[in-house]
């Protein structure tokens, strides 16, 4: 996507670290875009957390960010996807961002508490469609208390396609991280994608299987998650937001 | 102070919910819950973790009310 950015100024270093760490102690950025005419951001020079800040702000592609910085979305009221592969999202980075349609990120950030990254103010107001957690392995999440948090996607009332890359399974904290959502209990319905390894042992009872997990069950309960595998499907080669995985 | 397990049905299929009454998260193989609920064949059992944050704590039954707090009150004589 194509910048129509008339100034661009960069401050590294000025926040000097988020809330939660900063997921591994990269550079914070703080981008402001001058004179209002800017509406996507595609920049591959955005590194360690970033923090982007416009009234204008329709998309951010930065594929080589570690993190999103906190309440980013608060700073970006127009955001409407988020492409991050490589970044953790640190606290309600996203919460409120009743615009977001699709997240692309390596997982939420972990932490003592939950840290809310995808939560939201309004219920049934929002756009969130599809999340992308791109880690291979989510232990590599940094902070403690691993796993997806409470009411991580708590409010996304369109969210229904959830992809876990993670050859691990992802522990999940709650089951309220997925209420407001078509996975709820009286929810529509959605989709979750997993790996082939792990979508073999749904069912045996193993700690590789989802439907068997804590937490994870209940929605298998509740019938209201379709489980498929990564391998074979659309999401073995593109992202959530049709990106091709490199 | 402790572990508390509740069992329920949901769709034919027994679950346990497991929770700490005092607030904190359960663990379980080195993972922290802060809510617990598993299909009940398997038996799995937590240990006491870390204090959750207090935005985190759910009203419950043994979270007591104002409704409580007055009728502790009034059996010590107190008028409410």
């Amino acid at each position: 996507m194509n910048n129509a950015i008339d100034t661009l100024l960069a401050v590294s270093g000025l926040l000097g670290g988020t809330s939660g760490g900063g997921g591994g102690g990269g550079k914070n950025q703080l981008i402001e875009l001058m004179n209002g005419n800017a509406v996507d951001v595609d920049d591959d020079s955005l590194t360690g957390s970033i923090t982007l800040s416009s009234a204008h702000l329709r998309s951010i592609r930065a594929k080589n960010a570690t993190g999103v910085g906190y309440n980013l979305c608060r700073l970006n009221p127009g955001l409407v996807a988020f492409f991050g592969p490589n970044a953790w999202l640190e606290t309600e980075c996203f919460k409120g961002c009743c615009t977001l349609v699709t997240c692309v990120a390596k997982g939420p950030y972990a932490g003592n508490s939950s840290v809310r990254p995808l939560q939201q103010y309004q219920v049934n107001k929002m756009a969130l469609t599809s999340v992308d957690f791109t880690a291979a392995d989510y232990s590599a999440q940094p902070g403690t208390a691993k796993g997806i948090g409470n009411q991580c996607f708590e409010g996304d009332y369109k969210f229904n396609l959830l992809i876990l890359r993670s050859a691990t399974l992802w522990p999940l904290a709650n089951i309220n991280a997925f209420d407001g959502t078509p996975f709820a209990s009286v929810g529509s319905g959605g989709t979750i994608y997993i790996p082939k390894a792990l979508y073999d042992h749904l069912g045996d009872g193993t700690a590789l299987d989802y439907k068997a997990a804590t937490n994870w069950s209940t929605l298998d309960g509740y019938g209201t998650v379709t489980w498929a595998q990564i391998d074979g499907s659309i999401y073995e080669t593109q992202y959530a937001d049709g990106t091709p995985i490199a | 102070m402790a572990i508390r397990t509740e069992t329920y049905e949901l769709n034919g299929r027994q679950f346990v919910r497991t929770w700490s009454d005092a607030h904190r998260t359960v663990v379980r193989d080195g993972i922290s819950y802060s809510e617990a609920h598993d299909p009940a064949e398997f038996g799995r059992t937590y240990t006491e973790g870390e204090l959750l944050p207090r935005e985190e704590w759910e009203d419950g039954p043994n979270e007591a009310t104002a409704e409580d707090y007055e009728a502790a009150l009034k059996e010590l004589g107190v008028r409410v």
